[in-house]
């Protein structure tokens, strides 16, 4: 056994070597022990370092597991952090080590160690794949569900005790992005930014140069790392190109957009950075990752993918074994050979299952054991790997001992962002995996995300690529030297899907994350699972965290095996985003409250805010008053206090939000025809009409008053709701269906506020506030406007009533809105004027009957069944919606009708939208009550509803279900105060 | 079909599983069936299901251009309810549920299938308003809704923390639905396709339908596929999201319209919460699985699609108002997202239906298509085994349209 | 998440925008039948593949405007056919 050079230092650390910052030592703790590492190491690699190998237990088996990968990769070691990061899981493989960071495993407890549910595996014949669709059936499965779900789940999630982190959002356009920074993503990258694009280079990793890091390739007879930090300075000092690092592209959507999340940003308060990356043209160089191989137990922890033993050796100096063998059935393993050779590791041998004349130049100069055409049949020991058992074609075994195996099933392409760009993939017999095949979008894959997996071809195929990318952008690349590499052994690979001689029974595992074993996936295929969507989700291959990254190619050709197939029949899974596990606050950025949910206020409103108001959300987001408490008294007090001041003195209201357009043109007056179903033909400069837009379908959109203002010019109101939609409406209609019109529409509904004044003693408020117009009934009647000097600002008075009493809406320019208020509040105070608020305008409609949009149009309700008939003109019928209206009319069925309801007993409230129903019996409703107030004036409940036939039915007594309470009401017409509206015409 | 159980688990498991019978059979395609059902999601195998096990009408092919139960049923969030709005819809979802509730026994299959409970939690009026009038009208037909307060509403869901009163939308309330329900839905497709199955109804996957075949008389005589051709005089149109693709190859023109719909999940955590939370004026709802994950669904993308994917406006809404509710889950982490295309009908109601084409028969329409699945099978096979719709779907049929009489449910929660 | 053409701003994002779905045939007169007036109201165009609908820059300049868009890559052309 060779000496191996371990220091004084952590058992398996090498002295020197690595890329981590022996200067800074980092404390941390795992499972609640205290252990060290260095600036620079992973979780993974400070735990490797310790000699700390049984990490985890397996999901369903509470098997031992350890640390299987180096990156992203890795299906094995998930942990969660403790403390102030204690958010979710993290493989611990991408944990960067932070001075007094605190982790522990999941899935197990009280420690990996000892596990009490490691019990499992004594059960595991019982637990294959599906097993839980064929029991737990009885008596329930709530039974069973409470503790399934406690032994599921893995980490807990964030609560709100870990302090809220900065998360920010940043957008990028340009030219070309990058994804990747390893050989071809920087070269891609180094090419664009000389000929002067625009260039964005993202890689997952801390540090740039990818493959090249732990490879011991030269370029340009330089170590190749000398040409990475070459390039990325020069990338670095190119204020076109934005290189970032630790960041991880994870989603690509349409139109070359793609979401990027940058972990560690240079800033220190911003804790992750989420860009918006929009490229015309897009290098996808995002390498490849390696693939397990499936023998019996090759779950233990010491079983590690060789790619990752590479990276441990050469990133972290840490090679986490004493006796190493390689299991591999193509080429790329023995450059592990070699560095293990150089740094004098024990290495027991190399098992290759290819025949000895596939297996090239990569042996040369190594002096270990070589077994070719040899499969490792199954790895010993419980807790760690302590030896494996080595098969030879004819069958026989050999043991060797071994406390660390590194396995290679080959490479696949990373093709995760090309196949989310939509772009079709197509099966490579040479790699034994699913290349790229046609873009949809403007991508190109280069590298061995490619398939190309010898890097002096990988760098040609790039410049190539990149210049052509360019050149679609309208940039012309600079003449350009490719990098030189020195010369390395072809790729080669015979794809061993699984090891001969496996029993049933034999627990070899496809998806490790999991624990999907290859018996599984043929219990599936005999059940009738036999495509690979169906494979996945009975046995639940690849879909734990870690999405089948180095499993899912082996389910495939496993399939293909037993059903006889190409594995290009069999096809892949859909792969999705994220590319890995992303913070939804990430995702989110800064948009929160008002960001996310901006409101609509009025000058008026802060005013409301400062005297109290309780504030509303009303439609279309505007914070509306709903009512002004009085003290010492209820909501409903306060109700009627507002209420009572409208009917016998004054009130006034805030009625900015009103929908408001400015309509002018030659054809105004056609198109308000055919918007409103009444006739507005005969409409007098200086008045203002009732109207009601249907929809296409026929039902009531909106309502609102319009002034004809001059010839052809009209100010036309709407809801508050619906403005925004009116205005679609309107825009739509004449821009596409009319666009001969000529006519303009100014939204104006911000232009105008105003204040309205309604009651009895409105006229005196608003003599006693100064005006310069006749505001007698005579000179100024119901539905007139006016423009006039009011309180000496210029204003706009109509007249109109929305709550029966006379009613003048006084609208002024935003700056003076404020004031106008106040002058309001000063001049009306003799007169005993209080602020209106939404419950108020509520109690103030129903009294009168008149129609709200929330309320009685609930999307089912026409004009006629408002008992709104006369607003259907009989001569002008072209208004949209009217032939719907008619096509629905037309069937006879019965309707329900807008009807009064004045409940038997006594001063109870039914609530709004309680069914009533016939004999009050539990059944399908004939109606619905739509509002129901305390009515001042009447000193009584009244409501108004919906009601089968209603109009036929006034003095019939019906019935009213609240659930098991019933309210009987007497039908009445839906009017309860001054029907003939003598009072608002005064 | 070989019984399932906790006994038949055991005994299996001393042959290492290797004599488990196949889930569903796989027999060649025939000339010709009594009935073909288009499309083996959940509403297809579901009818198939309750025609052989209701009607005895066993001489029929379910037909599938993909693998089995592969659309919709593999993509939804799982939401089993019956809290609609009105009448004409209530009786159909409550009917739904409950063939929910016996289902697992009925097919001899865990479904997994959990009740929640569904808590709307409301921040304005006008919705809490609406949400009432659907407690005291779905009273009427047995779904139940009940008032809580904030307070209790914390107290159920204690990792809902947004939403305060210093915040920009504080709740005023929520409104609990106690028969919702979760179960796994890839277990609803494969228990229903066993079961029929195994009454003699075949699954043909990979056969893809590329016209209906009428008679000369107009009638539905059968399709035409990538397998040749197959006769039936009854054929159903079960594929939500493609319907008028295939209604039109026989000139029928259907109100209807295709959207994506997206959903996610997060990483799997443990459990935490236990009840379904719907947010109608943000447009989000989530529930957790049983395997810890949380998933998470929004609204439709507005435009017509059948892409199956993420439009990122929609989702990053999705996400900012989740997190609303849930501040805490911006360290939760995003582990998958996927789409779906689906067919809204013009007033957003389901459809259910024969056609103006004798022997055709159409379901489709389906936002929320999930919680539908029995009684959708249930209902359609009563229509094509009697010519008569069933009274909990007759609401539903095409007829409505001739007089524009739409069933509106709007205002209903984006969760479907 | 799509850049659309406006006419008049060019290349815009598409959250700037409202899709109105399906161009719809002309607004039939009044002698139409009612079934046929009912066709125009509620049944679509429902391809896989291009349909041609309408677009409005409702967060920009307020242009209505139409264009292909294949219902499954989403590719946007212009009306005449030009791919944007």
């Amino acid at each position: 056994m060779t000496q191996t050079p371990f220091g004084n230092q952590t058992p398996f650390r090498h002295q020197s070597g690595g890329q981590i910052n022996r200067d800074k030592p980092v404390e941390f703790e795992f499972n609640g022990k205290a252990y060290s590492g260095f600036d620079g190491d992973t979780l993974a690699s400070a735990l490797l370092a310790n000699g700390v190998f049984l990490t985890a237990r397996s999901f369903k088996y509470h098997r031992p597991r350890g640390v299987m990968g180096a990156g992203v990769e890795e299906p094995s070691c998930l942990v969660e952090l403790l403390g102030e990061n204690a958010a979710g899981n993290h493989a611990a493989t991408t944990v960067r080590l932070r001075h007094g960071l605190q982790a522990k495993s999941v899935n197990c407890w009280p420690s990996p160690n000892f596990d009490l549910l490691g019990i499992n595996q004594l059960f595991a014949r019982f637990l294959p794949a599906g097993f839980y669709y064929k029991t737990f059936m009885w008596p329930n499965w709530h039974l069973f569900e409470p503790s399934i779900r406690r032994a599921a789940g893995l980490a807990a999630a964030p609560d709100d005790r870990i302090p809220d982190q900065h998360y920010e959002t940043r957008y990028w356009h340009g030219d070309l992005l990058v994804v990747g920074g390893g050989a071809c993503g920087l070269l891609a990258a180094l090419i664009a930014s000389r000929s002067g694009a625009r260039v964005m280079i993202v890689d997952d990793r801390p540090h740039p140069g990818g493959h090249l890091r732990t490879s011991q390739t030269r370029i340009d007879t330089k170590p190749a790392m000398e040409w990475v930090t070459a390039v990325s300075a020069e990338l670095d000092a190119n204020q076109n190109v934005t290189r970032l690092q630790d960041a991880t592209a994870w989603g690509y959507r349409e139109d070359n957009l793609l979401l990027v999340t940058e972990r560690n940003p240079a800033q220190e308060h911003v804790f992750q950075r989420g860009w918006k990356a929009r490229a015309k043209r897009v290098v996808l160089a995002t390498g490849a990752i390696e693939r397990n191989l499936v023998f019996a137990n090759n779950d233990r922890p010491g079983i590690m993918l060789a790619s990752a033993v590479q990276r441990y050796v050469t990133e972290f100096a840490v090679v986490p074994g004493r006796r190493v063998v390689i299991f591999t059935n193509n080429s790329s393993a023995y450059a592990l050979a070699h560095i293990l050779q150089s740094r004098g590791t024990d290495v027991a041998g190399i098992i290759d299952s290819r025949q000895p004349d596939a297996i090239g130049t990569e042996k040369d100069g190594l002096d270990i054991p070589l077994y070719a055409a040899h499969q490792i049949l199954a790895a010993h020991g419980g807790k760690h790997l302590r030896g494996v058992s080595v098969r030879a074609a004819d069958g026989t075994t050999k043991r060797l001992d071994c406390d660390l195996l590194a396995v290679s099933g080959g490479w696949n392409p990373a093709v995760h962002l090309f196949s989310q760009s939509r772009g079709s993939l197509v099966y490579n017999d040479d790699l034994a995996s699913f290349v790229p095949d046609k873009p949809l979008q403007k991508v190109v894959c280069v590298g061995a995300a490619a398939g190309t997996m010898n890097m002096a071809s990988a760098v040609a195929e790039t410049a190539v690529a990149t210049a052509a990318s360019l050149d679609e952008c309208g940039f012309t690349s600079a003449p350009f030297t490719l990098p030189e590499l020195a010369p390395a052994p072809d790729y080669n690979l015979h794809p061993l899907w699984q090891v001969d001689g496996l029993k049933p029974g034999d627990k070899a595992f496809v998806d490790i994350q999991n624990d999907v074993t290859l018996d599984d996936i043929g219990l599936a295929m005999r059940e009738g699972f036999d495509t690979v969507e169906h494979v996945k989700r009975y046995t639940t291959a690849g879909m734990g965290i870690d999405q089948g990254k180095t499993g899912n190619v082996n389910v495939i050709g496993i399939m293909a095996q037993a059903s006889n197939k190409q594995p290009g029949e069999i096809g892949t899974t859909t792969f999705r985003s994220p590319f890995t596990p992303v913070d939804f606050g990430a995702i989110a950025g800064q948009r929160t409250g008002a960001v996310v949910l901006p409101f609509r206020h009025t000058p008026i409103t802060q005013w409301n805010k400062d005297h109290g108001a309780v504030i509303y959300e009303a439609g279309a987001r505007w914070q509306r008053p709903g009512y002004f408490p009085i003290d010492g008294g209820t909501m409903q007090d306060a109700i009627n206090a507002e209420a009572e001041a409208v009917r016998s003195g004054v009130g006034v209201y805030d009625g900015s939000p009103l929908g408001k357009f400015d309509v002018s043109g030659r054809d105004a007056a056609a198109f308000i025809d055919l918007l409103y179903t009444n006739d507005f033909s005969n409409l007098e400069i200086g008045m203002g009409r009732y109207g009601i837009m249907l929809s296409e379908d026929g039902m009531i959109l909106d309502d609102g008053v319009t002034f004809k203002l001059a010839e052809n010019h009209y100010l036309m109101s709407t809801s508050t709701g619906f403005a925004d939609l009116v205005f679609r409406h309107m825009e739509y209609l004449l821009q596409v269906e009319y666009p001969d019109w000529q006519v303009w529409i100014t939204p104006v509904t911000s232009q105008w506020c105003n204040a309205t004044i309604c009651g009895p003693k409105a006229r005196d408020v608003l003599a006693a506030l100064g005006t310069n117009v006749d505001i007698s009934t005579e000179a100024f009647p119901f539905m007139a406007m006016r423009d006039a000097v009011v309180a000496d600002m210029p204003a706009c008075i109509c007249r109109v009533s929305f709550t029966g009493e006379v009613s003048f809406e006084v609208n002024v320019w935003p700056r003076h809105a404020e004031a106008m208020w106040l002058r309001i509040m000063e001049a009306g105070a003799p007169f005993g004027i209080v602020p209106v608020g939404s419950e108020t305008s509520h109690v103030l409609r129903v009294e009168k009957g008149f129609l709200s949009l929330g309320h009685e149009v609930d999307g089912t309700a026409d004009p006629y069944d408002l008992g709104m008939g006369w607003i259907m003109s009989r001569t002008k019928t072209h208004a949209i919606g009217r032939r719907s209206v008619d096509i629905r009319r037309s069937s006879g069925n019965p309707r329900r009708e807008l009807v009064g309801l004045v409940p038997e007993s006594g001063g109870e409230l039914v609530p709004e939208g309680a069914p009533i129903t016939p004999n009050g019996d539990r059944v399908a409703s004939e109606g619905f009550v739509s509002a129901c107030v305390w009515s001042v004036v009447n000193k009584q409940v009244i409501a108004l509803g919906l009601l089968t036939n209603g109009r036929a039915r006034i003095g019939e007594t019906v019935i009213i279900r609240d659930r098991d309470r019933t309210i009987k009401a007497v039908v009445t017409k839906p009017c309860f105060y001054d029907p003939k509206g003598h009072k608002l015409r005064g | 079909m070989g019984k399932f159980s906790a006994f038949s688990l055991a005994w299996n498991a001393l042959s290492h599983h290797r004599n488990w019978p196949r889930y569903w059979k796989n027999p060649p395609l025939a000339k010709k069936y009594d009935v073909l059902i288009i499309g083996a999601g959940g509403h297809g195998l579901a009818t198939a299901h309750y025609l052989a096990k209701n009607h005895g009408i066993t001489n029929v092919a379910v037909l599938e251009k993909g693998w089995l139960g592969g659309g919709n049923i593999a993509r939804n969030t799982v939401t089993i309810r019956s809290n609609y709005l009105r009448d004409e819809s209530i009786p159909f979802f409550v009917k739904s549920v409950s063939l929910f509730e016996g289902l697992a026994k009925d097919l001899n299959f865990n479904l997994m299938y959990s009740k929640r409970s569904m808590i709307d939690v409301v921040q304005t009026y006008p919705k809490m308003r609406e949400i009432r009038r659907r407690m005291m009208n779905g009273y009427l037909h047995g779904s139940s809704y009940s008032s809580i307060d904030v307070a209790e509403l914390r107290r159920r869901v204690p990792a809902l923390t947004g939403g305060g009163p210093d915040t920009r939308l504080p709740i005023i309330g929520a409104m609990v639905h106690k028969e919702a329900a979760v179960c796994r839905h890839d277990g609803v497709a494969w228990g229903y396709a066993r079961s029929a199955s195994s009454r003699g109804v075949e699954i043909h996957q990979h056969t893809e339908v590329k016209s209906l075949l009428r008679d000369t008389d107009g009638t539905i005589k059968g399709v035409e596929t990538n397998r040749g051709t197959v006769l039936a005089d009854k054929v159903a149109v079960v594929v939500s999201g493609h319907t008028t693709t295939i209604t039109e190859t026989a000139g029928l023109r259907l109100p209807v319209k295709s959207f994506n719909l997206a959903a996610f999940v997060s990483e799997p955590v443990k459990p935490l919460i236990d009840v379904i939370v719907n947010c109608p004026d943000l447009g989000v709802y989530l529930n957790q699985s049983d395997k810890g994950e949380l998933v998470i669904g929004g609204a439709p993308d507005a435009g017509q699609s059948f892409r199956r994917d993420i439009k990122q406006t929609v989702f990053e809404d999705a996400v900012v108002t989740m997190l609303e509710l849930f501040p805490a889950f911006r360290r939760l982490k995003l582990l998958r997202q996927w789409g779906g295309v689906l067919d809204i009908a013009h007033d957003a109601t389901p459809i259910i239906s024969a056609t103006d084409i004798p022997g055709l028969f159409v379901s489709c329409g389906w936002w929320g298509g999930f919680k539908a699945v029995p009684a959708g099978g249930y209902t359609l096979a009563h229509l094509i085994a009697t010519g008569q719709p069933h009274d909990l779907a007759a609401p539903f049929t095409l007829n409505r349209f001739r007089h524009l009489d739409f069933i509106v449910e709007s205002g209903t929660t984006t969760a479907r | 998440m799509l850049t659309l053409p406006c006419p008049f701003c060019g290349q815009r994002d598409e959250t700037e925008f409202a899709n109105a779905g399906p161009t719809k045939p002309p607004r039939p007169d009044a002698k139409v039948t009612d079934s046929d007036w009912i066709d125009w109201l509620t049944v679509p165009v429902n391809p896989i593949g291009y349909v041609e609908e309408k677009w409005w820059h409702a967060k920009g300049c307020g242009k209505w405007f139409t264009l292909n868009r294949h219902t499954v890559t989403h590719d946007v052309t212009t009306t005449d056919g030009q791919s944007t």
